[in-house]
């Protein structure tokens, strides 16, 4: 669902010697079904801007209306926001804790008043959605895997049926196999059931794979909101905020800087190959 | 020279169903392997291929179950040495929050030397030497936790340099930092190596072992393969059976070379092979 920050302000400790500024009028709307990502250097605010979409942090100042609930409001209702959108924090899997997998899966749902029978049922759609079977539902989530444990994880938070979901840094500290896993998890998440994305990354290869606007945060503020084709083109301004290009960008820039700039949305290597060739004229 | 041995090194794990009945589960299997004096050595394989496994048998933090690894001339499974194996080898690991011991930055980085029984004067131009080669100096006062993730992490490395060790092993101590985090522990990394330390660096991100003497790539607990890293990104069955990828601009190169341009298929960098394909294009 569509959500709209308009002059969002935070000040942690704020009226003390520590008072710090994280957000200063931030300005955001995205729509449902997209699939948006948020960069910045550590300490920029993104996570603190995330922290807000299902009111873990509470407005100070400014207004945030996420999937028609008003943040700003004192009347939120706090559990119907939080059962449309999902909220995976960094490293999820240390938030695993009951005896088996389904038990694990069932707690989010249980806790919305939903019946054991009927949370079973969510439960198991979850983990197959994430790719688990059968197999698993009696294990300890302890004895999986750290990709299965995630997406364990973040099956308990898909067993809400969120419209949204928020996602802090979900492919950090995994293995090569296991990001790849998450990722392409979230897009068919968000591609085939058309949920809202909004992911956190440091990984900038990742963003610009999968992302379809990227929002660069610097000392609070949103600097860039663009597409991932145009935003990396901003090389400079970019690695002055210590921010690393995606590869592929890195190969675009140097064509278009030297009067080359080749057709269509491109993004993964198989895109770039494939766009040289033709021009070149022949397949690749 | 070899200064670390393994030869047919195997270790297991025990684990325990719920009746209590243990049953054993590979860590690694026949692992043989030497290391050089002043290599640097990057180990590389999905989660729970063995790799963090290899990692404590080289100071004797495990012991193998079969096999032997000699560190200097030394058996780890001789107690008596064990001492003197770990002065030899230090270790980092992944979460920087785990390995602060004391809250002010000189103390932690002291801890090492001061068991050991080092004498004071000794031990404040240690640390102060220590320090400087992590390029820390400057926060010998400072309040440890209150640092960034890279910052804690050139503390812990500090911390085991103070002990003067030759090799040092780094098990991924990059996975839970920013991108800047991880530039600036890879950094010091290098500069290690360069001044002749022996480092073993363990880690997901393929673009981390480009520079590597030595890759060593773990499957199910065993050796898949070691070689230059071109020669492992070279070998495309292997990286799909491991599930590992080279870097994307590697990926490209080796694409368009097969494709019959003429950009060299070992090019690392992104901007480089941008450059080469606009010469290439131009010529046409």
């Amino acid at each position: 669902m569509s959500i709209t920050a308009q002059k969002l302000n935070f000040v942690y400790n704020a009226k003390s010697p520590f008072a710090k500024h994280a957000l200063k009028n931030v300005d955001l709307h995205v729509e449902s079904g997209e699939f948006v990502a948020i960069v910045g250097h550590t300490g920029s605010g993104k996570t603190t801007f995330v922290q807000h979409l299902n009111a873990l942090i509470r407005v100070q100042s400014g207004s945030l209306v996420v999937d028609n609930h008003d943040l700003s409001s004192k009347k939120l209702n706090l559990k119907a926001l939080r059962g449309s959108v999902g909220m995976v924090f960094q490293y999820p899997e240390y938030q695993l804790f009951a005896d088996t997998v389904l038990q694990d899966v069932c707690f989010g749902p249980k806790n919305f008043g939903v019946s054991k029978e009927q949370s079973e049922v969510l439960a198991k759609e979850a983990l197959a959605l994430v790719g688990l079977g059968e197999d698993v539902y009696n294990k300890s989530p302890f004895d999986l895997s750290g990709g299965e444990k995630r997406r364990v994880a973040l099956a308990g938070v898909l067993a809400m049926k969120p419209t949204t979901l928020v996602l802090d840094e979900p492919t950090a500290g995994l293995d090569p196999r296991g990001k790849k896993e998450i990722l392409s998890l979230v897009k068919r998440l968000n591609k085939e059931q058309g949920i809202t994305v909004v992911m956190v990354s440091h990984d900038m290869d990742e963003v610009f794979e999968n992302a379809d606007r990227v929002v660069v945060f610097k000392d609070g503020e949103i600097v860039y909101d663009l597409p991932p084709s145009q935003l990396f083109q901003n090389e400079q301004e970019l690695v002055a905020m210590n921010l690393e290009l995606p590869q592929m960008a890195r190969v675009l820039n140097v064509l278009r800087q030297n009067g080359i700039v080749l057709q269509g949305d491109l993004r993964t290597v198989d895109d770039v190959a494939n766009a040289l060739q033709n021009l070149k004229g022949g397949d690749c | 020279m070899d200064i670390i041995q393994l030869t047919n090194v195997s270790h297991y794990y025990k684990t325990y169903d719920e009746e209590g009945n243990s049953s054993k589960v590979v860590g690694v299997e026949n692992v043989s392997l030497s290391i050089k004096q002043g290599q640097f050595v990057a180990l590389v394989g999905h989660n729970g291929c063995g790799k963090s496994t290899l990692a404590k048998l080289l100071n004797g933090l495990l012991l193998p179950d079969t096999g032997k690894v000699e560190v200097f001339g030394m058996d780890t499974a001789d107690r008596s040495k064990i001492f003197e194996i770990r002065k030899n080898v230090g270790m980092v690991f992944q979460n920087p929050d785990n390995q602060m011991v004391e809250s002010i930055v000189e103390d932690d980085v002291a801890f090492g030397p001061e068991n050991l029984g080092i004498p004071q004067a000794e031990i404040v131009e240690r640390v102060q030497t220590a320090l400087q080669q992590v390029g820390m100096a400057d926060f010998a006062k400072r309040t440890a936790h209150k640092l960034s993730g890279g910052q804690k992490q050139r503390i812990a490395i500090a911390g085991a340099l103070a002990i003067r060790p030759n090799v040092l092993v780094l098990d991924e101590s990059t996975a839970m930092l920013d991108p800047l985090g991880r530039k600036e522990v890879l950094g010091v990394a290098k500069q290690l190596n360069q001044s002749g330390m022996t480092v073993v660096l363990i880690t997901h991100f393929m673009e981390e072992v480009l520079d590597a003497d030595l890759v060593v790539v773990m499957n199910e607990g065993h050796v898949a393969k070691t070689g230059t890293p071109m020669e492992i990104f070279n070998d495309e069955q292997l990286l799909a059976e491991v599930g590992l990828q080279a870097p994307r601009a590697v990926q490209l190169a080796k694409k368009l070379h097969k494709a019959g341009w003429d950009v060299d298929s070992n090019c690392t960098d992104a901007t480089q092979l941008g450059g080469k394909v606009c010469q290439l294009l131009r010529k046409n």
